[in-house]
């Protein structure tokens, strides 16, 4: 079939892409279409007949760049080139030029077909990508470079370590080997426990690994242990290295050496526990000073009001008599001025005893009592001090029944038992009701003598039971009689240098017993001991 | 004759401040404890009563509180004589709703001086 060439002329004249035109042998435009119209600017009419080379820059004018070009696809057949070429309005465009020598059917030459493409837009691609390439490379050498830095300034200033997911040890640093005293060796492939102190509470650890198995960053401080058992605190910063999955993979740890600044802080709590505590003795003690202050002080009080009371009694009724025996001048009054003389007596003998309690008191506490055991019968010294109190038992109607049972040969201080019989018997008579009976019992058995004293008179209150034996205490239902509150406080110290006990059972207003208990024959040794 | 009532269960101060008073021509009651004053209070209604603050049974306090409540005793001037000095606080206020206070050891001239006080604020009174 025969090419019908006038449909391939229509088609090539108004390809628009593409310039395609015929050069003449020597390089004239003899024919041209739309495209080239397009890419080149001229019209069909204004570039028929011109030669090629307006096409090219100046530079390659002047390099014979189009002669060669012809050249080449004359001798070649067909020749591409790729270069700036300019269009009628100046401005330039890069093309990608392919010639191809045409020839008759003898082989002469004919002239030039000519394909020209503007691929300044490819060009300018490519340009771009190069500068983008060249760019990122520049920035990946920058980065690379600036994490080696960081790596090394990281490594410089601080511990490091990375583990796997599963705390692996799989990199330390020197720092770490330093600090830890293990060799680099020792640590890799390790656990990263081999490091733990057991010193933080589970808790405190759980939180850690639940954190940064959780893809965040753990910081604090921790204490770990060294390869010589030697302790060491760091500051701790844990960051975990996420995959694509976002789960973390390995984790690295930065800490830095804050031992120093530890132990200067645990020093700091170890003074202040000290201090702490030695406020707390000294509070202790300043307490209990204050309390023993107030003890004496209370102690001091109720003498004054117990000496007040105790004293000015007696001075009343020595006062008041004497003042009587003033108005009993005459011969015949000298009865009445015996009775006020013996009651001026009888109080002085009172205010003797009060002195002669605290003087007993005094000593007892000082310890300047010295007991010295005898040979005496108990029996008679209990009628011989019952003889002695008669005179008050019978200002008030009362009787004493006493009962031995045993024999009274004791060896004991018989002035120390003599005034303990004395205070109970006195206490029975004073707290014992007019016409009262008081009934004393001695028993001596396996070598222990007891006496008991037993009254029916107001009795001690259960709640003041437990104080009867302090000094100055006075019972609730006492309060009004006269005494000093030292009796029983100077028996009790009595029975103690003797060795022996003293109890008693009381009810209030049924009446008290009180029972001493010592040894029959007081221990040789004892005796001129002063009985501390 | 006036009229004393003296309360006290001290036998000896008692029996010594009854005969200073007899020796100074005064008709003389006297009771052991605030009980027993009180009713001899009622039944003779003395001047003045002398009255013991600390006895065994009924003691100053209660008297007092007897002596408020009755029409005719209440009237009649009332000495607490103490034998405790310091005083406590109770015992001031005790003193406070008395018309006077004496001290032990007291004179017999400072008995005296008291009693006549009162018994001329005994005459305001009635």
């Amino acid at each position: 079939m025969q090419p019908d060439l006038n449909n391939y002329k229509v088609l090539v004249e108004n390809v628009k892409d593409y310039a395609i035109f015929i050069l003449d042998t020597d390089g004239h435009v003899t024919s041209w279409n739309k495209g080239a119209e397009k890419i080149k600017g001229y019209k069909e009419q204004e570039i028929i007949g011109r030669h090629m080379s307006v096409f090219y820059t100046k530079e390659d004018i002047e390099k014979k760049i189009p002669e060669k070009n012809l050249q080449n696809a004359k001798r070649l057949g067909q020749f591409e080139d790729e270069g700036w070429r300019v269009r009628k309005d100046g401005s330039l465009f890069w093309a990608s030029v392919t010639f191809t020598a045409l020839r008759d059917k003898k082989g002469n030459l004919t002239g030039f077909g000519k394909l020209t493409r503007d691929i300044s837009r490819r060009r300018q691609n490519e340009d771009e990508i190069q500068r983008l390439n060249r760019q990122l490379e520049n920035q990946l050498q920058l980065s690379q470079t600036e994490v080696l830095d960081y790596k090394h300034a990281l490594d410089e200033s601080s511990i490091v370590a990375i583990t796997d997911q599963k705390g692996i040890i799989t990199h330390v640093n020197n720092n770490f080997c330093k600090i830890s005293k293990y060799s680099k060796e020792e640590l890799l492939g390790q656990d990263h426990r081999i490091i733990n102190s057991k010193y933080h509470p589970k808790e405190l650890i759980r939180d850690l690994w639940v954190t940064i198995a959780n893809g965040k960053i753990w910081r604090g401080e921790l204490k770990n242990r060294a390869k010589d058992g030697t302790y060491y605190w760091v500051d701790t910063t844990i960051v975990p290295f996420i995959n694509e999955k976002g789960k973390p993979y390995q984790y690295l740890a930065i800490r830095s050496d804050i031992t120093q600044r530890k132990l200067a802080e645990e020093q700091i709590i170890r003074i202040n526990q000290n201090l702490e505590k030695k406020i707390k003795e000294r509070t202790f003690e300043l307490t209990e000073a204050l309390e023993r202050e107030k003890e004496v002080s209370d102690m001091k009080s109720r003498f004054v009001s117990m000496a007040s009371h105790e004293f000015r009694t007696p001075l009343s009724a020595i006062l008041s008599s004497t003042s009587l025996v003033d108005h009993y001048k005459d011969p015949e009054q000298s009865e009445k001025r015996h009775k006020h003389i013996e009651r001026i007596r009888s109080s002085v003998r009172n205010l003797t005893d009060i002195l002669d309690d605290f003087l007993s008191l005094d000593k007892l506490e000082q310890s300047k009592v010295d007991v010295n055991n005898t040979h005496f019968d108990l029996h008679k010294l209990v009628e011989d001090v019952t003889e002695e109190t008669s005179g008050m038992m019978k200002k008030k109607n009362q009787r004493v029944n006493v009962l031995h049972d045993g024999q009274g040969e004791i060896v004991q201080d018989k002035k120390i038992v003599r005034n303990i019989l004395l205070n109970l018997l006195s206490n029975a008579i004073k707290y014992s009701p007019e016409d009262g009976e008081i009934i004393i019992r001695t028993a001596s058995k396996n070598n222990k003598v007891s006496v008991s004293i037993e009254d029916k008179g107001i009795g001690i209150p259960s709640e003041a039971q437990k104080d009867l034996f302090s000094k100055f205490f006075r019972a609730r239902n006492a309060a009004n009689i006269q005494g000093t509150g030292l009796g029983l406080n100077i028996v009790k110290r009595y029975m103690e240098l003797l060795d022996g006990s003293i109890y008693f059972v009381s009810e209030e207003n049924k009446g008290s017993t009180f029972t001493i208990e010592f040894a029959q024959k007081a221990d040789s040794e004892k005796q001129g001991n002063n009985g501390t | 004759m006036k009229k004393i009532l003296v309360i006290e269960d001290n036998t000896e101060i008692r029996e010594n401040t009854v005969e200073m008073l007899e020796l100074n021509n005064y008709k003389v009651f006297s009771a052991k404890n605030g009980n027993i004053g009180f009713q001899l209070a009622k039944k003779n209604k003395p001047d003045v009563i002398l009255c013991d603050m600390m006895m065994p049974d009924t003691d100053g306090r209660e008297f007092l509180q007897l002596a408020k409540n009755h029409v005719i005793v209440r009237k009649i001037p009332l000495i607490f004589f103490s034998a405790g000095s310091p005083l406590p606080d109770i015992k001031k206020k005790l003193i406070k709703e008395a018309d006077d206070f004496l001290e032990k050891p007291f004179s017999e001239e400072d008995l005296l001086h008291a009693i006549e006080r009162a018994l001329k604020k005994q005459m305001i009174n009635f």
